[in-house]
């Protein structure tokens, strides 16, 4: 098992285990139990995830009471948990998926997100915040200009004044660090 | 009798509008420092450290003690009102106080909060006044396997959180307590599941990950149903809870305050276990344990009474025996030490001044705290009647600003995007997101004073250990319980099911 811990091993044991979270999901869509594919999946990525955590436990030191006992007890109970959900899963007597709402919106909300944490770090805090605030509004259906104008740089001025200034959190400042 | 002259000596300290200010700024200060995410209450006693350097030692001590105990309850507002808990242990007040706000109750909810937090602060005061140096001496003397033991007790509480799905629930706590394994292994120094990146040494910091679960992921969730009518939220009322619900509550919130206290005592234990420990007791104890969750009133004075007393609690051993029970006490340790102060029994007999006008002043900050909650939470509860087009995208920059004001680092506010995502995927799909934020809380606990137990005496300590072998027993049943009350459930679901048929 040693091999699957570090290296090419491990990157193997990774593949192993997204295939086999893509082939659970498949095998999901395309059966009659297709309506709970996402309650299936959620438990495959926990299990996965303890998975790939129980190879990496093999390159720990072996001791009494080592580094690896404890993390070996939590993905023996996970891997345990989650194949009985599972059996609860395959078997129907879970709840159905429910049914899909604007999955897009909460995509597109989460690139946002994404892209205001880069932009923190390009622009600074207080100019992408200004852009995040303005554009999230938007998104949120607010058409009144004055108010997303009033809000996105009443927020900015309220970080600045308490968290910059009274509270010396050293916000990014992106480029403009160079002007100020 | 000697009590009673102690206590005139530090009712002199506070004397004279000068610590009558200084009470009230350190009350205001700790609720809006405890109100914003990000600020934890060991942070809120540390900034205005270096401004107190100049003030008289008594008035200096008092103001950060102060701080500390208001931000406790600040860290409601938050909680109740926009799901995003201002401290950690704000998180067991979110379960049931922003349903409460959902229904348009803020008003009660933030009225509990405020009752059961300044009652369990006066519980925690007068025990700590009365019982400080034996209760210290006690607690000392637990050994590494009743600190297991009382944190595997924390994790039981996790059954008050599952109501339908236990199994769902215990996965979601294994999921919390896996992550807490992430970073250096705090026995052996070994480095885990960091797969090389630096920042992930120090593990999951608490606050972007509450933060992301709770209010990040409510976000999503309100995306993924949102209608694109920008409206306010529901109608929200500022009525306080009536006398007939306080005193439907006043059980709770007195129990709650003695299990805060008494596990705030416990050094390493402090207010989050404090309150997922009473939200527990509580609904086992409730007539209505179904309201758990959905805005109980009793949830949140049980998670208020507690977080709110484990203070009193957590000063025991600071000042009995000058042991720092968190990391707050170990902030205020340092601004003792500052003022050549050192806590301990000496400091009870050498300076009465200072360790009763502390206590003076945290009987005189809780009425102060009712009287601002009282007024204030007119104007907090005003927060939630701004559109939801202004609310969401403001939380979403509040939760990165507190992400990142924790350690000033940018790798908490992804973290935090993180469990946003998580957070939502978990609602969706029917798993609580709270057993998460319990395995995250106990897990470094859970795993010190088991290895560490292990390690000095072996795997038959959990059981010559009278304490610690009790105490897992009732744990034990406590997670059994509720799945065989599930099972059973299933059956008499199934019989009637199956005898309708026959019908």
């Amino acid at each position: 098992m040693q091999y699957f811990s570090q290296g090419i091993g491990l990157a193997i044991w990774t593949l192993l285990l997204l295939a086999g979270f893509i082939g659970t999901g498949l095998a999901f869509r395309f059966s009659s139990k297709r309506e709970w594919t996402g309650q299936a999946l959620v438990p495959v990525v926990i299990m996965a995830l303890a998975l790939l955590f129980l190879a990496v436990t093999f390159d720990f030191p072996g001791e009494q009471a080592g580094p690896a006992l404890i993390p070996r007890l939590w993905i023996f109970s996970i891997v345990s948990m989650c194949l009985v959900v599972h059996f609860f899963t395959v078997r129907g007597r879970t709840d159905k998926d429910p049914k899909a709402g604007r999955i897009g919106f909460v995509l597109l909300g989460i690139v946002c997100m994404v892209a205001y944490y880069f932009a923190i770090q390009i622009l600074g805090y207080f100019l992408s915040s200004v852009i995040f605030l303005a554009i999230m509004m938007y998104m949120f259906s607010c058409r009144k200009p004055l108010l997303i104008v009033f809000v996105s740089t009443g927020w900015v001025a309220f970080s600045y004044l308490v968290f910059y200034k009274l509270l010396y959190i050293q916000l990014q400042l992106g480029f403009f660090e160079n002007y100020l | 009798m000697e009590l009673f002259d102690s206590f005139s000596i530090g009712l002199s300290v506070l004397m004279g509008w000068k610590p009558v200010l200084i009470i009230i700024v350190g009350v205001v200060v700790g609720i809006l420092a405890g109100a914003m995410p990000g600020l934890s209450p060991s942070t809120a006693v540390a900034l205005p450290v270096p401004f107190s350097y100049t003030m008289e030692p008594a008035l200096a001590l008092i103001l950060l003690t102060l701080i500390y105990i208001a931000s406790n309850y600040g860290g409601s507002i938050t909680a109740v009102l926009i799901n995003t808990p201002g401290t950690p242990s704000a998180a067991v007040t979110a379960l049931d106080g922003y349903p409460l706000t959902r229904q348009g109750k803020a008003g009660k909810g933030l009225g509990t909060a405020l009752f059961a937090s300044t009652i369990g602060g006066a519980v925690g005061v007068a025990i700590l006044i009365l019982f400080a140096v034996p209760l210290a001496r006690i607690a000392l003397k637990f050994s590494q396997a009743d600190y297991f033991a009382l944190a595997l007790f924390g994790l039981a509480t996790v059954a008050s959180m599952s109501r339908e799905n236990v199994l769902k629930s215990l996965l979601a706590i294994l999921f919390g307590l896996l992550l807490t394994n992430i970073g250096i292994d705090p026995i052996s120094g070994v480095s885990r599941f960091t797969f090389g990146s630096d920042q992930l040494y120090d593990g999951f910091t608490l606050i972007p990950a509450l933060i992301g679960l709770f209010a990040v992921s409510v976000v999503f969730s309100k995306m993924e149903s949102w209608t694109g009518d920008a409206r306010s939220m529901e109608k929200v009322d500022n009525k306080l809870p009536s006398i007939h619900e306080f005193m439907k509550i006043r059980m709770t919130i007195l129990r709650s305050s003695v299990i805060g206290t008494v596990i705030g005592i416990f050094p390493g234990a402090g207010a989050t276990i404090a309150a997922f420990i009473s939200y527990d007791m509580a609904r086992k104890a409730s007539k209505t344990p179904e309201e758990f969750g959905k805005g109980s009133l009793e949830g949140v004075a049980a998670a208020e009474g507690a977080n709110s007393s484990s203070v009193g609690g957590a000063l025991v051993p600071l000042l009995a025996l000058g042991i720092p029970g968190s990391a707050t006490d170990a902030v205020l340790l340092g601004a003792f030490m500052l003022h050549d102060l050192v806590p301990g029994p000496l400091l009870f007999t050498e300076h009465p001044d200072i360790v009763y006008g502390i206590f003076c002043a945290l009987i005189l900050a809780n009425i102060i705290m009712l009287t601002i909650g009282v007024y204030g939470n007119k104007l907090f509860i005003k927060v939630v009647s701004v559109p939801e087009a202004v609310m969401y995208p403001l939380i979403l920059a509040i939760a990165v600003i507190g992400s990142f004001a924790v350690s000033g680092s940018m790798f908490d506010v992804a973290a935090c995007m993180g469990f946003g995502i998580i957070g939502w995927l978990f609602r969706r799909y029917g798993f609580p997101v709270a057993p998460i934020v319990l395995g995250i809380v106990l897990g470094k606990m859970v795993e010190e004073n088991f290895r560490r137990a292990v390690m000095m005496d072996g795997y038959a300590t959990f059981f010559t250990d009278k304490l610690a072998f009790i105490v897992l027993l009732i744990s034990f049943l406590s997670f059994i319980w509720p799945l065989f009350k599930n099972w059973k459930h299933h059956k008499a679901k199934q019989l009637n099911i199956e005898t309708e048929k026959s019908k």
